[in-house]
């Protein structure tokens, strides 16, 4: 297509748009040379192209904006909340169990034979039997009106005033409940025994499986201190205020009650533990 | 079109749209409210829209958005407004403006097709047929808009080029 005095505007368009090969291009530039008095709309053509100014922007731009998906952050927290849940489980079923005034099941198990056991405790049977489980504390275990003919004084533990062969440092009962261990039969205290198997992927790993450990070869009558209280019941309120501070989000209040509670245990243990070879060794 | 795509949108698409319409119709107020509405468009069917068609799925809610709006009276008074206040300007203030200026004036009073036509070929470098996808025309359809929208603004330039001539 030549350009001619009917379309030299669609061609001039077609110039500045771009839209023609060089031939044409160099066609159109010498008819523009031939016709000067058009050459002032071929460059008014060529220079009606808009540029954007930079400077105007649109100021709303964070008010359009939906704001990104967060990552999913998994924080030390939930590890340490898993561990202590762990245990919170285990103080749980075993204070259910404590309370349930079923018929024991025996399941006892031997004693570790590494251990060091506190000698804490004395028994003394010359004394009447004491209550020593509060009347609301339904346990299954019966206690002899009679004194027991298994157990005799024996000479390291005459008497409280006279605490022969014992540590100084360590307090000495002076008044013990006459057991009939006869009569005695172990709870089932392995709610949740541990095998081996179970890894809760945190940095307390080890400490867990101590505490399950020890608590599978706990017996039930190791479970009163002094005031007739049962440690593991004890360690079984504060498993549920660690459930508590749990949901609550309070981690450090956590790891501070699921320290708390496997230390009770432990004491629970060795207390327990040197009370009975005590007994046991009487025998 | 992922929420994190639409936010990219937003960043890279939004200045643009905005001169886009606030050439067409030379008020800032509406044209914010136009490329609002047409994010909230994008945003309400970013499921449907893929980020390959999000720019020009843009351009096409605001063109049609900004149709919408011409139809209305008040802003049919705006640009009589602003149309007067363009010849105050040519006739005193202004003795020798600079041609990106009279070609934004001139480009307002265009047909708005013309008008799109031309800003998106100029502002975004679209061809022909992407033009005609986001107004709705064929391709020729296109080249026949914008010849008539450069013939006008050649014109427009003539008589402004004339007007001074003449007050010089």
């Amino acid at each position: 297509m030549k350009t001619n005095l009917q379309n030299y505007e669609e061609r001039f368009v077609d110039y500045m748009e771009g839209q023609l090969s060089p031939d044409e291009m160099r066609e159109v530039e010498t008819f523009v040379a031939h016709h000067p008095e058009l050459e002032e709309d071929f460059k008014l053509f060529a220079i009606s192209k808009l540029e954007p100014d930079p400077k105007v922007r649109y100021e709303h731009k964070e008010a359009l904006t939906h704001p990104a998906d967060k990552p999913k952050v998994v924080h030390l927290f939930v590890k340490i909340a898993s561990a202590a849940a762990a245990v919170a489980v285990l103080f749980g079923l075993g204070w259910f169990f404590l309370h349930q005034g079923q018929e024991p099941v025996v399941t006892q198990q031997p004693l570790i034979a590494n251990l060091t056991p506190i000698k804490a405790t004395a028994l003394d049977l010359s004394s009447p039997p004491q209550e020593l489980v509060p009347s609301s504390h339904k346990r299954p275990v019966s206690y002899p009106t009679t004194r027991p003919q298994v157990a005799k004084t024996p000479a390291a533990h005459t008497t409280p005033s006279q605490p022969a062969n014992e540590s100084p440092s360590i307090p000495v009962r002076e008044t013990v409940n006459p057991i009939d261990l006869a009569q005695l039969k172990p709870l089932p205290m392995h709610p949740l025994p541990w095998n081996g198997s179970v890894d809760y992927g945190s940095v307390e790993n080890e400490m867990i499986k101590d505490v399950e450990t020890r608590l599978a070869l706990l017996e039930p009558y190791d479970l009163l201190d002094e005031a007739g209280n049962s440690p593991l019941a004890k360690g079984g309120s504060i498993a549920n205020e660690l459930g508590q501070y749990f949901f609550g989000n309070a981690s450090r209040v956590a790891r501070n009650l699921y320290k708390q509670t496997a230390k009770t245990v432990m004491t629970a243990y060795y207390t327990a533990d040197g009370y009975l070879e005590e007994v046991r060794g009487e025998r | 079109m992922t929420k994190d795509e639409y936010n990219k949108c937003v960043r890279h698409f939004s200045d643009g749209l905005f001169r886009f319409v606030l050439s067409n119709l030379r008020n800032r107020e509406l044209a914010e409210d136009i490329v609002q509405e047409s994010f909230t468009k994008v945003w309400e069917r970013r499921d449907q829209v893929p980020k390959e068609k999000a720019k020009s799925y843009l351009y096409t809610t605001a063109y049609h958005t900004m149709l919408d709006q011409i139809k209305r009276k008040d802003y049919a008074a705006s640009v009589n407004d602003e149309a007067a206040l363009l010849i105050h300007e040519q006739g005193s203030s202004i003795p020798y403006p600079d041609v990106q200026e009279i070609l934004h004036k001139a480009i307002a009073t265009l047909p708005k097709t013309q008008a799109s036509a031309i800003l998106l070929r100029d502002y975004e470098g679209y061809s022909y047929e992407e033009i005609g996808d986001i107004l709705g025309l064929s391709e020729s359809q296109v080249k026949v808009y914008i010849f008539r929208g450069r013939t006008a603004l050649k014109n427009y330039l003539k008589s402004m080029d004339n007007l001074i001539d003449t007050e010089a």
